[in-house]
């Protein structure tokens, strides 16, 4: 299997530099709205108080639900990773109603789906990310390791995971 | 300068409300004042200078309250969420520029515009709500006399971010902005304060609560320059990484300098009648002993920050077990720790939070306190004097209940809520040996300044109601010329004051975080690809040198003299004990003020002569156009 996107939301910072260099990579403009990855910062009501940073961008699913969706089959999966066509893409949207994640998303501004394609096979959000909390490789499976910085030795992380168990839970409810 | 210019880097666009006729319009920034002052501060004394009257009452509605952002602002460049605030002082009566990070700045300019121009008084208490295709104010009733943080919390679940950060910034003030105290500040992103000059202050005399942005739109730079700035970017990242504190920060925060600064002498303490801590409160403002033992932390970085400066905190012992806050920096130890007495890292970490809610000023709070600690303990002042608060050195209680009636503007609180230098005036007595200010009338940075004499010179002659240029005390700098430390207060001082003022300037044009700094070619190289410019270094030291003489203009117009360019008895007075024991900047002041003036052009009353402003094209025309 080819290398994937790892998020390790334990070591997100939650400053936003992956949003904008996604953008311009993919856009060639610095854009929030048009990253194809997404940071959610949690600030209220969560385990012990504290703020929590959660980046979400596609998980080229296995048994993608976007691609049986598709009217247009503008959605293909090629090798790992679910590409999108946009000469055959009309805009109906319903690829974002069918993901299960939320991460493929209607951009206002350049009016458009954007979801992500790992950018051929480079992502540029890994080598921007300061704390290494995105990282690509070949899945393995034991517990991933920081690239840089290590945050764990100054952070809570037992209750942290407790946060993120809270909080993932809080965001399906909604 | 090539006709590219700007093909990126701005939007050109200004927003003006005005609150006394509930206009809201968006303006075109003309291209040559872009040229001539980049933005931030430069754009925000440029927009005072034309359009706010000589005269103005800072606290009236002719005053404007100006949010200005940078070429970089809201783009990949490190700690690019900074922007500047600008209007004339209600603390000084000159200007005042006051920076905060966080995301607003990168917000406003993702919501489409470069700068913000809030000028007249609205009647009732309003909010202002901003995004790419609206801005509406709204009432803000509901808000009254609420703390920075829980206005924060209620306008955001009001605006679809329900105890969640994902597009919406808010700057506001707690309830010190409201009731005008006139060192207020101006909170954004729950804790970011912009806070030098009382801009707060002018913000509440608008009656205007809050601002809400909600961007996520584009950034502008030079179009097919993807690269390029992607190369610039990363050189950048290194460079500011590799420096002083990008290696240290996110471990030790700016709590590990604490140490490093007592040893010189340069922390005050109970009002800098000494700067000599005992050893076991010295061991308990150890960096390793607060950031491991005293608090848990997380980080919350601000805008593209690179090595996460700023953490959210948990108290884990101590009398404020369990308070959430923010991370404190070294002057929030030294302001509200030795300076006041007061022994315990957490019980610092609440006051922090309190006073950041209550939206107010650090280095004003500061040193007000510990003058009234001070003059209490030397029978200055009585218990009966403050309404019954029987403030003795690091007494907790009584400070927390003072700065709520300050902030209320109730009782005793009216007084104190003009801030130190009029305080002294007020309270008459030996007050004046014992206050702590510039003659302009702010308190300086929380150090014990008197042997700092790059840090105390820089805010005597600043223009900005904070620190004007770098201090080189100690470090120098080869790219700006500086090749041996300040050690002694003479005419070296000036030389380095003219030299560090205007990269300073320049950088706060930029606006960008000051942490996050790399060499001067760096950012001239990046301002060139973002905004297609061909500057030069010298070109850029330019500009800086232009903005601070433009502010020079501006308070000179508002009434400055060179009596303003002085400070007070105590920081003249020389230390009583430590390194700098015996040391005073008095027996050289003058010299040194004619030194820099000269140096700066200007004449020997510190006026820029004709020849200065005409070298930097400060000829007002194109103001006077505009006025």
């Amino acid at each position: 299997m080819s290398s994937q996107l790892k998020i390790i939301p334990e070591l997100c910072i939650g400053c936003r530099s992956c949003e904008l260099i996604c953008s311009l990579e993919n856009e060639d403009l610095m854009a929030a709205s048009g990253s194809r990855i997404n940071v959610i910062s949690f600030i209220e009501s969560t385990a012990l108080g504290m703020p929590y940073h959660l980046p979400v961008t596609c998980y080229q699913c296995a048994d993608a639900p976007c691609l049986k969706v598709c009217p247009e089959d503008a959605l293909k999966r090629n090798k790992d990773v679910v590409h999108l066509d946009l000469e055959k893409c009309t805009g109906c949207r319903q690829c974002i109603k069918a993901c299960p994640f939320g991460v493929i998303r209607w951009d206002d501004n350049f009016k458009k789906i954007v979801k992500c394609e790992l950018c051929n096979g480079a992502p540029a959000c890994v080598d921007i990310c300061p704390s290494g909390a995105i990282l690509f490789e070949a899945p393995n499976f034991e517990k991933p390791e920081s690239k840089s910085l290590d945050f764990k030795k100054s952070r809570p992380f037992y209750a942290r995971e407790k946060a993120f168990e809270i909080q993932a839970y809080q965001a399906l409810k909604k | 300068m090539n006709e590219a210019f700007p093909a990126g880097g701005y939007h050109k666009k200004l927003l003006r409300i005005n609150l006394t006729t509930g206009m809201i319009q968006s303006e075109e920034i003309p291209v040559e004042v872009l040229k001539s002052y980049i933005g931030g501060t430069g754009l925000g004394i440029y927009l005072l200078y034309s359009q706010v009257p000589t005269g103005a009452l800072p606290l009236g509605p002719e005053n404007n309250l100006i949010f200005a952002t940078g070429p970089f602002t809201g783009s990949l460049v490190p700690g690019s969420g900074t922007y500047s605030v600008m209007c004339k002082s209600p603390l000084t009566g000159y200007a005042a520029s006051a920076q905060a990070n966080g995301f607003f700045g990168a917000r406003l300019k993702a919501a489409g515009f470069d700068a913000l121009v809030v000028q007249g008084c609205s009647e009732e208490k309003v909010y202002l709500y901003i995004d790419s295709n609206t801005a509406v104010l709204k009432s803000s009733e509901f808000l009254n006399n609420k703390g920075a943080f829980e206005t924060d919390k209620k306008l955001r679940a009001r605006h679809n971010e329900k105890g969640y950060e994902q597009k919406i910034s808010i700057a506001c003030i707690g309830p010190a902005g409201e009731n005008q105290v006139r060192f207020a500040a101006i909170s954004s992103d729950r804790g970011h304060m912009a806070a030098s000059g009382g801009v707060g202050a002018v913000m509440g005399s608008k009656n205007l609560k809050a601002i809400v942005i909600s961007g996520d739109g584009p950034i502008p730079t030079a179009p097919g320059k993807k690269n390029e700035i992607k190369k610039e970017i990363f050189r950048w990242r290194e460079e500011s990484n590799a420096s002083g504190l990008g290696k240290t920060v996110h471990e030790k925060g700016t709590l590990g300098l604490f140490k490093p600064y007592h040893d010189k002498g340069w922390v005050p303490v109970k009002n800098m009648t000494t700067n000599q801590l005992p050893e076991d409160t010295l061991a308990k403002f150890d960096w390793e002993y607060i950031q491991n033992e005293v608090y848990e932390k997380v980080p919350r970085a601000c805008h593209t920050c690179t090595f996460t400066h700023c953490h959210t905190v948990r108290v884990k012992k101590g009398p404020s077990k369990g308070f959430i806050g923010e991370e404190i920096e070294y002057e929030i130890l030294a302001g509200y720790g030795s300076n006041w007495g007061i022994s315990d890292p957490g019980t610092i970490t609440m006051l922090n939070g309190f006073i950041d809610d209550l939206g107010m000023d650090a280095k004003e709070v500061s040193f007000l306190i510990s003058m009234l600690m001070e003059g209490r303990q030397k029978g200055l002042i009585g218990k009966d004097d403050l309404d019954g608060i029987d403030l003795t050195w690091g007494d907790v209680d009584a400070v927390k209940q003072l700065l709520e009636k300050i902030s209320l503007r109730k009782g005793m609180g009216d007084v104190l809520a003009d801030g130190v230098a009029r305080t002294v005036k007020a309270l008459g007595k030996e007050f004046d040996k014992i206050g702590v200010y510039v003659k302009q009338g702010n308190a300086p940075h929380v150090h014990d300044s008197r042997t700092r004499w790059g840090t105390l010179f820089t805010q005597i002659i600043s223009n900005t109601t904070s620190q004007e240029g770098m201090d080189m005390t100690g470090r120098g700098n080869p790219e700006l010329g500086i090749t041996k430390p300040t050690a002694d207060p003479d005419r070296y001082l000036a030389e380095v004051q003219t030299k560090t003022g205007p990269k300073r300037q320049f950088e706060e044009c930029l606006a960008f975080c000051y942490f996050q700094a790399c060499s001067l070619k760096q950012m001239v190289q990046t301002l060139n690809v973002i905004t297609g410019a061909d500057f030069s270094a010298e070109s850029c030291l330019k500009i800086g040198e232009r903005v601070i003489n433009l502010l020079r203009m501006y308070n000179i117009r508002e009434g400055l003299s060179m009596e303003d360019d002085s400070y007070s008895h105590r920081l003249g007075q020389s230390p009583t004990d430590g390194p700098g024991k015996g040391k005073s900047l008095n027996s050289t002041f003058n010299e040194v003020r004619q030194a820099y003036y000269e140096m700066m052009g200007w004449d020997n009353r510190g006026v820029p002569t004709a020849e200065t402003l005409e070298r930097l094209n400060l000829t007002f025309s194109h103001i006077e156009k505009v006025r």
